[in-house]
Order: structure tokens, then sequence, then C-alpha cells
């Protein structure tokens, strides 16, 4: 009925006639009274006539019935300004921001609102009132980008970012800042009589063939955080950069520069280097490729082909302090000489975490006592162990066994693990782990899995994604998990409603419920889980 | 139960709990103990305390945060939405706020309130800058013609 009455009016008023537009809305309104719609509109032509009076009334009636919804308030606020009550719409943009939930569609324009009403009010400037430490405070969030805006905009500005070297000390290059090298080394100068602390420059900065000159000319030796993803650096300038910075630097990102050569350079050179990054790098066997035992590495992370395997194990042993290794070995350029989980964790006795992952054909490793004892020692300290590579059953029990009672993170990719295995691992102290993901893997029944899950209590966080197992009981035995935040099960053909539901009567307070692709969970779970886990938080759905 | 004193002579009683969410008021009831005369705060108002005491209510329960290393540049600006509420007030108010953080010594408070006047600055241009905070442009022309000429190609492409 007010529909018809409602399209008339809202006809009206795209031809501007708004006196017609206003009888259509009030008759509209008289058959449907409170229709929030109706009044935004009706409000809407009130101000197009400039009646202001009317406007306010209709947004009164809104914001009573709607006090949670920005729109209401936006009109009243906008009346009040148009017929001078100033103070007034200043009071209601306060009253009305604390009540909006930032999540309102209109929130920013609310937001906006208020920005305008300061303009309006006298100009201050607040920063007097600041001493030079919060100042400082505050500019040290600010990008390399801003603070260079911030160089313009006053004279007191200018002269406290050019003498406030430590402000300076962070200088990371992204590839959208088409940053001149002249502006660089000036940036660089402020941070002199302090120091640059950290650089960090990537492959896609236009200027990046010139920045090696740039920084040989430049006093880095407080540099202790340095990311270079430029390929193509001779080795002769880069023996001149080492020599530079070899006392100060940490931190070293050297991805993309094709090989290891460069590592080595920095490796042999730099007694203080706790961390090195090779992301996209070949590990060549070049003669040359040789560096002394590096004692203070304690973190290496490596993505790349090596010639043969026996290098990295060579490269790892020289690496004696490590205590976190993230390895991807996409594959050997030889081809048959592989290794396997223990080679590697054999080397490293100070591992506490680990994330490794070899080629699919790696080798089978033989048990032996020795290697079990040594394995074991080494696992000893291990917090985090993700494994995306073939390993034996008695290598995993050896390292479990060890490290049980530490473990917080344990990530199993694509795993083929045999039901007694997984059951030995039911009864270990598991009490400290907070995540677990074995995602795709092979198990023959869901009995196994249960007792796992039953031997965490602590978990925050599970990933049972694509196991042909997981069935209803398996959810019910997250029951026990008090802390449980996090629950994927994507791709689990056995799952069906009543897992769903208790899942969700047991765990209301989850941040992710992913459930995708599991077709016998039926419309009314999900709806339920819906309804008390929160819409936003729950992914259901078909492939 | 601890009693405060604004500078305007406004007492307000908090849990002991709250107030030690401040370093200030922490180490004065470790020194001079308890005792049931209101401590003075001369360097606050009671709009600002009050807020502040809203704030420190709010986050009664929080951890107190270890030291962190006091050079590392932190660069997240991101805010809890309930704190991002809490600091939309004008902008007297946000920096009496953060001066009497700072004097309070309530370091994740001062830490929201940089924070927050850090994300004002965040992405503007120093017109726009100049105008959210009622700065002067106060460059002569002849340094606003050297500027234009250093930063210009710097500016304009970030603009684009």
């Amino acid at each position: 009925m007010w529909k018809v009455d409602f399209a008339q009016g809202n006809e009206a008023f795209q031809r501007s006639q708004f006196k017609a537009a206003y009888q259509h809305f009030s008759s509209s309104l008289l058959k449907d009274p409170g229709n929030i719609v109706i009044l935004d509109c009706r409000a809407a032509t009130s101000e197009k006539l400039g009646r202001y009076e009317d406007v306010l009334q209709d947004a009164r009636l809104m914001v009573k019935s709607e006090p949670l919804k920005a729109r209401g308030y936006i009109r009243m606020i906008k009346a009040l300004n148009a017929s001078k009550q100033k103070a007034k719409a200043q009071q209601i943009v306060h009253v009305a921001l604390k009540r909006v939930p930032v999540s309102d569609k209109l929130y920013q324009a609310l937001k906006a609102l208020k920005t305008t009403e300061e303009i309006i009010r006298p100009a201050k400037n607040y920063w007097p009132l600041l001493p030079t430490e919060l100042i400082w405070s505050i500019f040290c969030y600010l990008t390399l980008e801003d603070r260079a805006r911030c160089l313009m905009v006053c004279r007191h500005w200018y002269q406290f970012f050019i003498n406030e070297p430590t402000i300076w000390r962070t200088i990371e290059i992204k590839s959208y800042y088409r940053l001149t090298i002249r502006n660089l080394q000036r940036y660089i100068k402020y941070a002199d009589p302090s120091g640059l602390r950290q650089l960090e420059i990537n492959w896609d900065w236009s200027y990046r063939q010139k920045v090696i000159p740039l920084l040989l000319s430049c006093n880095l030796s407080t540099l202790q955080h340095l990311q270079l993803k430029l390929p193509n650096i001779s080795m002769d300038d880069l023996h001149k950069l080492v020599k530079k910075v070899q006392n100060s630097l940490r931190y070293l990102d050297l991805s993309y520069s094709a090989t290891l050569i460069q590592a080595y350079v920095f490796l042999n050179a730099c007694p203080n280097l706790e961390k090195l990054v090779c992301q996209e790098c070949i590990m060549e066997s070049n003669p040359n490729a040789y560096f002394e035992k590096s004692l203070s590495l304690k973190t290496f992370a490596w993505e790349g082909i090596c010639e043969n395997a026996e290098q990295l194990l060579t490269f790892i042993r020289q690496l004696p302090n490590l205590n976190t290794l993230y390895l991807q070995l996409h594959k050997c350029s030889s081809g048959d000489n592989v290794i396997s989980l223990s080679d590697i964790m054999l080397e490293l006795p100070h591992l506490y975490s680990l994330d490794l992952k070899l080629p699919p054909i790696s080798m089978p490793s033989q048990p032996s006592e020795e290697k079990r004892l040594k394995l074991q020692k080494h696992a000893s300290n291990l917090q985090a162990l993700r494994l995306n590579c073939r390993f034996e059953d008695w290598e995993l029990k050896a390292i479990m066994e060890s490290c049980a009672s530490k473990l917080q993170s344990l990530t199993l990719d694509n795993i083929r693990m045999s039901d007694p295995a997984i059951l030995h691992m039911s009864i270990l102290p598991l009490d400290r782990l907070q995540r677990l993901d074995i995602s795709t893997g092979h198990f023959q029944d869901s009995r196994a899995l249960q007792l796992l899950i039953k031997a965490c209590p602590d978990l925050k966080y599970i990933s049972l994604c694509s196991i042909n197992v997981t069935d209803d009981c398996c959810l019910k035995a997250l029951k026990n998990c008090e802390k449980l935040d996090y629950v994927n099960i994507d791709n689990s053909p056995l799952v069906t409603g009543s897992g769903i539901r208790s899942l969700a009567t047991s765990h209301p307070m989850l941040s992710r419920l992913s459930a995708y692709n599991c077709p016998r969970i039926d419309l009314d779970a999900i709806q339920y889980a819906q309804s008390i886990v929160g819409f936003s938080k729950c992914c259901f759905g078909a492939a | 139960m601890v009693q405060l004193l604004s500078s305007d002579n406004e007492t307000f009683t908090v849990d002991k709990q709250v107030a030690e969410r401040s370093i200030l008021i922490k180490n004065m009831l470790e020194d001079v103990g308890e005792s049931d005369a209101p401590i003075p705060l001369p360097n606050v108002t009671a709009k600002i305390l009050k807020k502040v005491i809203d704030w420190c209510e709010h986050h009664r329960g929080d951890p107190v945060s270890q030291q962190e290393e006091i050079n590392d540049r932190k660069r997240l600006t991101e805010i809890d939405e309930w704190d991002q509420k809490f600091m939309e007030v004008d902008q007297e108010t946000l920096f009496e706020i953060i001066l009497a953080a700072n004097y309070l010594d309530i370091k994740p408070l001062l830490d929201i309130g940089c924070k927050t006047v850090a994300n004002m600055i965040k992405g503007k241009s120093p017109e726009e800058i100049r105008r959210t905070f009622n700065i002067v442009n106060d460059f002569t022309p002849e340094v606003r013609q050297f500027g234009i000429i250093s930063h210009c190609y710097f500016l304009a492409m970030l603009s684009t």
C-alpha cells in the first residue's frame, strides 16, 4: 500500500518537485507510520525545501527507533547546522559518535561531520603543548613517506625532523616510492649523527642501480638491519659494503640475489650476524663458496634449489648455533642425492623451531640406536615444528618423545602416518600444544585422531582440513579444549549437523569456524552454528 | 580504594588495582604507603582524569606489558575498537590525555594517544596536515621555492 505513494514521492524528488514529493511521502507515512525509510526520504525532502524544523522532527523519530544507526543523527546535525544551532549540532555529533558502532555504513560520514565542525570552531594548534620527547614518540610511528611530507609542513617541524637523527634511523624504500637518490642521500645524512640502524631496499625501486655507489659513500658503521633485495651486485662492491657494516650487522635479507655467494661474504666478515634470510636463492657448488663456521647465526631462512644435498648439509654444519631453521628445498638439480629429515636434524643440536620442506622423493632414513638417541637429544628444545617432507615413523617418534612437553605448534603437511604412530603420539604429554595442523593427512580411521585431540588440552588452533576420516566424534573430542579459537574442517565428507551443533554449543566464542564443502551438514545445523558463533565467523558452503 | 585529587580539586575514588595502572601512583603508594588523604595530581584536570580513569577501568585486567626495546621503532599503528572510540575526542582533549598519560606514566595509554595522532598525519599532504592541526605555513617564499625544487618530484609522484 505505502509503496505506491513512496514510489511516486521518489519520482517527484528525482524531478526536483519537492513539494509534491513531500505530499507523497507524508501520505505514504500515514499508511505505514514509523517506517524509517520513508522518514529518511521525507527528511531529505524537507531539507531541500529548507524546512529545517520538519527535518529535525523526522530525524528525532528516526533516532528514537534506531539509536545505533548514523543516518538519523546525520540528518539532525545537518539541519541544526543549517539553522545556525552549531553548539547543539556539535553536542549531537559527540553523542552520536559514542553510540553508533564503527561498523555502521555512514560512520565515516558522521566522523567527517565532526571535522567540519572543528574547522568552524576557533582554530588552535595544540602541538606546542607537547614536550619534545612526546612529539618524538608520535613521529616515530610515521613511515618514510609520511616523514618526507612532514618536512614541508612548517619551519618548526622541518627543524625538528632534520635535527632529530633518531627519527631517521629506519629507512625503508617500498617499490612504489618514487624517492630520488638525492633525497635518499639526504635522509641518510639526517640519520648520521646517531647512525642509521635499518635500511630496506626492494628490487623494484627505480634507482636500485645507483644505490650501491651511494651506500659506499655513506657512514654505515651502525647499521644493524639490512634488506638488500638486489640482484647483480658485483663481488667487488659487496666486499666494500661488507667492510662498512661488518661489526654492527645483525640481520641480513638477501632474497632474490640469485646465488648464496653474497651471503658467504657476509657470513665470513660479520661476527654479530644473527639472522640471515635468502628467498629464491640457488645454493651452488663453487670452489670459492666457502665460509668459516659462524657462531653468531641463530636464524637461517632459505628457499630455493641446490645442486646436491651434501652441499646443503655442509652449509648447515657451519652454523652450529642455529636455533631457528626455515628451509624449503624445491629440488636438488643433480636429482639422485637427496636428504632426509634426520640428516638435517642430526647436524643441529640447539633447534627450537624447524620448518622443513624437502622434495617428495627424499630417501627413507635407516634407523639405528645411535641416530635415535642423537635425534632425541637434538629435538629436546623444539617448540615449533612444521614438516612437509617424507619421514619414517621412528624419526617422528624419537622427535616427539623428546619435545612433547615443550612443543607449542605442530604442522604436518600431507603426511602418511600409520595409526600406531599417531596412537603413540596421543599418549605423550602434549600439554602445551596450542596449534595443530594435520591437514590433508592420510589416516585409516578416526579413533586415532580422537585420541590425539584428547591428548592436547591447550589447543587454540586446529586444522583438520581434507582428512577423509574426520567425523562427529572428532568434533566432540574438542569439547575439552577450553581455549579453542580456530577450527577448520573443510572437505570433511563424514561430518554431519550433529557434530557442528555440539561444536558450536561447546565453543560459542570461536573466532573462526570453517566447514567448507562438508556435504552432510544440514541447513538447520548451519543456521544454528551461525546464530551461536556469529554469521561472519562461520564459513559453510559447497564446492 | 585510593583517592585521587585533580588540579581543580575534584576527588575521585578508585580501586587500587585500577589506580596502579599508573606507574606514578603505584610508586607513590609503595613509597609513602596508603592513607586516607587523597593523592594530589596537580597536572591533571577533573575532565581529563575522569577519561583516564575510564580507560584504566576498562583495561584493569590487561597484563602489564614487559619492557619493550626502547629504540625499537613500532610501526604497528593498529588500535583496537574500544580504544579507537575512546580516543574520538576533540584535539584539545586528545593532547591533554597524552600529556596526562605521560605524567601519570601509563605507557599503553600514551602509546594509543601517540598512535592516534600519528594516524591523523598518515597519508596526508603537508597542506592537509596543516589544516588538521591548524598549523601556520611559515616558510618564507624563498624557502618554499627551495622546498618545491628539492621535494617536488617526490611529492608529485606520491600524490598520483
